[in-house]
């Protein structure tokens, strides 16, 4: 019975680590255990769960040393600024339109509306903007660094946001903030993890030589258009828009990536930063039951594909000859 | 070097032993302060392995389970050595202070 039970927790472990060591982990633990112990103590098990996201956290860092993901950190450094500097362009192009309305309302006295409710993310997607254009120029470091950085400052902001509560001036609710900023959140470590990951945005355009320049400047414009509102850093539902953009977007990178492996990694990276889509369940939601139907389907392939892909990341991590 | 690596390495000086024989070894030597934890034990064994300071000498089957024996390497031994020189001096610059001082020599 003690001995089941142990064989259970040791499936925290990757199972080449389990073959390589799993008999000798529980002879050493049916060896140590009290006579008349059932089941496994707190201890042991906390210390089968370190060792397992610590080996696990050590056979990733070696799989994504391999020079698939380093490719594919490449290509993300080279698509993930220029999709970004698509989305700075579009807040741009909003911004402008809202001046007159601004110039008219925001100087009167006791008007809600002011400049800095209407222009507060302004500092975001301009840092965004001078961050894309340093990262395609090729200062990989400072870019991703500066990335990293926005999107940490980004993250305590939207902790700060939403211990304060929902009425403040960063965001208006909850929702809002996982739409809006959270995605920003991510896509910033994505991409700044990228740039310090690889060999930047150069490499990243060598390996997608075959993919025509016009279809990835297509699909950032598409990107950017078809997303308004749920980009910025605050945000109303815009659900729809949110879920046919994704739609997309995602239709986009798989046509143009899908076939090479590095390019699917690519894909899934650039994936990440919709994985708050899961608040689509969310009973505040606006969307429509259909797409909420639809995106949670989604939201739950994302889920289980991206725990399949960090298991296999660390299975094969792992290598014992 | 971390204090399990370090005392994981100083077992296997004496020659090779299977990972409850480290743990026991462990044990020993840091005065029953150090009780290494299978988990903890063959996570610092995998990643020793990978950098090439211990390997895997023969295995043997007891109670139908598998008994792995583990040695030091060359590099292995470099690595310990570089690491108990630096511990030395350390040890030796504080008792040297220690004795100096109003505090007194250590017990």
């Amino acid at each position: 019975m003690l001995e089941r039970r142990y064989r259970a927790l040791l499936r925290c472990y990757p199972a080449g680590y389990r073959r390589e060591y799993g008999d000798e982990i529980l002879g050493i633990l049916l060896a140590q255990a009290r006579p008349g112990q059932r089941r496994p103590g707190f201890r042991e098990a906390a210390d089968i769960a370190h060792g397992a996201v610590t080996v696990r956290l050590a056979a990733t860092g070696r799989a994504l040393d391999a020079p698939r993901w380093r490719d594919a950190f490449a290509v993300v450094s080279l698509l993930g600024p220029v999709l970004m500097l698509a989305l700075a362009v579009r807040y741009a192009v909003d911004a402008a339109a809202t001046l007159p309305f601004a110039v008219e309302h925001a100087g009167r006295p006791g008007d809600v509306v002011t400049w800095f409710s209407l222009y507060r993310s302004a500092p975001i997607w301009g840092a965004w903007a001078v961050l894309s254009v340093l990262a395609l120029c090729g200062l990989r470091r400072t870019a991703g660094f500066g990335t990293l950085a926005v999107s940490g400052a980004l993250a305590v902001g939207l902790l700060w946001a939403l211990s304060v509560g929902p009425d403040n001036v960063f965001v208006y609710s909850v929702n809002a903030a996982v739409e809006g900023v959270l995605p920003l959140v991510l896509a910033g470590l994505v991409v700044g993890g990228a740039l310090l990951g690889s060999s930047g945005a150069r490499r990243g355009g060598e390996l997608l030589r075959g993919v025509p320049l016009w279809a990835v400047i297509i699909g950032a414009v598409l990107l950017a258009v078809v997303t308004p509102r749920v980009w910025a850093v605050y945000s109303f539902a815009g659900w729809n828009h949110l879920v046919s953009g994704l739609f997309l977007y995602g239709v986009l990178l798989v046509g143009l990536l899908a076939r090479r492996p590095y390019g699917r990694r690519a894909c899934a990276l650039l994936l990440i930063p919709f994985g708050p889509l899961v608040m689509m369940f969310s009973p505040a939601s606006s969307v429509a039951p259909l797409l909420r139907a639809i995106a949670a389907v989604v939201a739950a392939l994302v889920l289980f594909g991206a725990v399949a892909a960090v298991n296999r990341v660390a299975e094969r991590g792992f290598r014992r000859t | 070097m971390r204090e399990p690596t370090f005392l994981i390495l100083t077992a296997l000086v004496g020659g090779a032993l299977h990972g409850y024989g480290i743990i026991l070894d462990a044990e020993r030597v840091s005065e029953g302060r150090v009780r290494l934890r299978p988990g903890t034990l063959y996570a610092a064994l995998d990643r020793l392995r990978a950098e090439g300071l211990v390997e895997a000498e023969r295995d043997e089957v007891v109670d139908g389970r598998l008994r792995r024996y583990y040695r030091l390497t060359e590099e292995g031994a470099a690595a310990l050595s570089v690491e108990a020189e630096r511990q030395l001096r350390r040890a030796r610059t504080a008792v040297r202070r220690l004795a100096a001082s109003p505090y007194g020599s250590p017990a």
